[in-house]
């Protein structure tokens, strides 16, 4: 603890220099958009630097696969050229990653890599030679150790890889976006344990941490779009219109928008449903020991479409437990003494680059 | 940190990290010898000069012809001379004080007497003389001494004038002596 003070103040005053530590920007891809972020440390601490987003035209990407390299290629190269990009943190989607926990008998245990291959098949669909996984140490005691396990196919990543090395760009890790939103959203050494949920433009990430790990991720085809649509066809009105309405009115219950209310609630009822599926299943189900999981303590929104009117209380008191906005500078700046220059609504769809971008400062 | 890249790249990306580090040493390196080479270099240009100033000194001090020694300085020579030729007879003689005699004298001294001179004396013929002044607290004890001289084997005679008793106490002697 003590040293960890010593480094950040050491660092602080003595920064190592910008081609020694290659700084890296986080790159959050969808199927939809590609957002990017830095994150400057600096003698004040860390800024925000160079930040955007572009659109990613429909057919690129396919629930994280990617359809058409020569066009994802032209998307970076272009992003190189006009940001001076350089090397990046990149996150992958919840659909093309295996994550599991797994315990490890330490007696005859050599390498813990090598144990994880062993048992690599018997808790994936995909060969342990076609794998590529890392591991983060959940607990340890005296026969065994517990590590949380995240596993790809070897064809994603290197398609992901070779469409990067073309467009010149390092990437210095490829991480589940979990993870990244995650280390935005939870304070630094919280070890309790928060449901996140990302509820982006077409896609909801539903991902529990405890212990500062991410030990649970899903994905629901839900999103802000869908919400927009409903309003749209009901209404019979332009896409941009029912965006406005949707963001001018929300979840709030009265007179003037009763109609927008009961519309968007459909669609957010279902949201509610599948949070409340895995909100119980996480807090009745018991591990391989037989003990039960440490209690969700508050769910924690972020994501473009988290800030909607209303959508915290409704889930806050559907669900009764506590529900908060993410605060994605948490873990970046004293807001208190330096507000970086990006709305609300804009930080909590970064909410998973700054993550990616705090790799840089968490190594 | 969960890092889901090939361990090849991983090993690439830890080569290019070492090989960062090699390059700023290096970098460092140079920079150093830099700023040390162009902070030495006001030093070395004020020594160069210097050595040169030093250089032409010594090449002109050299064409000059030597100065002509003046009266005084001739005379200091001569008499520097005198003195050197006057230790080298002595040497010659080979009368050099002998610490047996010093030592004889200290041995019979008794301890109320001070001896403040020794002077040692060689006449015109060869013979050698000692002689001692110092104080005695009373005539008795400045006999005593002379006695214990008198029967010393390392001394011919002991002469003690008479003079020296005329005071009664606190008396300043004067000693003669011709070692054995």
């Amino acid at each position: 603890m003590l040293m960890d003070s010593f480094d950040k103040f050491f660092f602080r005053i003595f920064p190592p220099p910008k081609f020694f530590s290659a700084p890296s920007f986080g790159l959050d891809i969808s199927d939809e958009s590609l957002k990017f972020i830095e994150l400057i440390a600096t003698k004040n601490g860390i800024r925000v630097g160079r930040h955007g987003e572009r659109v990613i035209p429909p057919g690129v990407i396919e629930s994280g696969k990617i359809k058409n390299s020569k066009k994802m290629e032209e998307i970076l190269t272009l992003l190189r050229k006009e940001e001076g990009v350089r090397s990046v943190r990149v996150s992958l989607p919840e659909e093309q990653v295996y994550l599991f926990q797994l315990r490890l008998e330490k007696a005859g245990l050599k390498n813990v890599r090598e144990g994880i291959e062993l048992a690599l098949e018997e808790h994936v669909p995909i060969k342990a030679e076609d794998a590529i996984f890392d591991y983060d140490l959940v607990k340890e005691d005296a026969q065994s150790i517990e590590v949380q396990v995240a596993t790809i196919t070897k064809n994603i990543i290197e398609n992901y890889l070779l469409i990067f090395k073309h467009s010149d760009l390092e990437v210095k890790s490829c991480e589940l976006e979990a993870q990244a939103t995650c280390r935005a959203v939870v304070q630094a050494g919280d070890k309790g344990t928060y449901m996140v949920v990302d509820f982006g433009k077409k896609r909801t990430g539903i991902f529990i941490v405890s212990g500062g790990i991410v030990m649970f991720t899903s994905t629901l085809d839900l999103g802000g779009i869908m919400l927009t649509q409903a309003i749209q066809k009901s209404f019979n009105i332009s896409f941009e219109e029912a965006d406005k309405m949707k963001h001018e009115y929300g979840l709030q219950r009265n007179s003037a928008n009763q109609e927008i209310f009961s519309i968007l609630l459909n669609s957010v009822s279902v949201l509610r449903d599948e949070i409340s599926k895995h909100f119980l299943y996480w807090n009745t189900h018991k591990d391989e020991e037989g003990k039960n999981n440490p209690l969700i303590q508050k769910i924690i929104f972020c994501g473009g479409d988290s800030n909607l009117i209303g959508l915290a209380d409704y889930i806050s008191v559907s669900m009764k437990i506590p529900v908060e906005m993410a605060n994605v500078w948490v873990n970046i700046v004293n807001t208190g003494s330096y507000i970086p220059d990006m709305s609300f609504r804009q930080a909590l769809a970064f909410s998973t680059a700054l993550g990616l971008a705090l790799g840089d400062q968490a190594n | 940190m969960i890092n889901l890249i090939p361990k090849e790249e991983k090993k690439k990306m830890t080569r290019g990290f070492y090989l960062r580090l090699f390059v700023l040493f290096i970098g460092v390196l140079n920079f150093c010898i830099l700023v040390a080479a162009i902070s030495l270099l006001p030093a070395y240009f004020s020594s160069s000069v210097n050595d040169t100033f030093v250089d032409t000194q010594l090449e002109n001090q050299k064409n000059e012809p030597l100065p002509v020694l003046g009266e005084q300085s001739l005379l200091a020579v001569k008499d520097i001379n005198n003195k050197i030729d006057l230790i080298e007879n002595a040497r010659k003689d080979k009368f050099i004080p002998s610490s047996q005699v010093i030592n004889a004298i200290l041995l019979e001294k008794r301890a109320d007497i001070k001896l403040t001179q020794i002077f040692y004396e060689q006449g015109p013929t060869g013979g050698r003389k000692i002689k001692i002044t110092g104080t005695a607290p009373s005539r008795e004890v400045l006999l005593l001494f002379r006695q214990a001289l008198e029967k010393s084997a390392s001394f011919k005679s002991v002469d003690l004038p008479i003079s020296n008793f005329v005071k009664g106490a606190d008396i300043q002697f004067y000693l003669s002596i011709v070692p054995a």
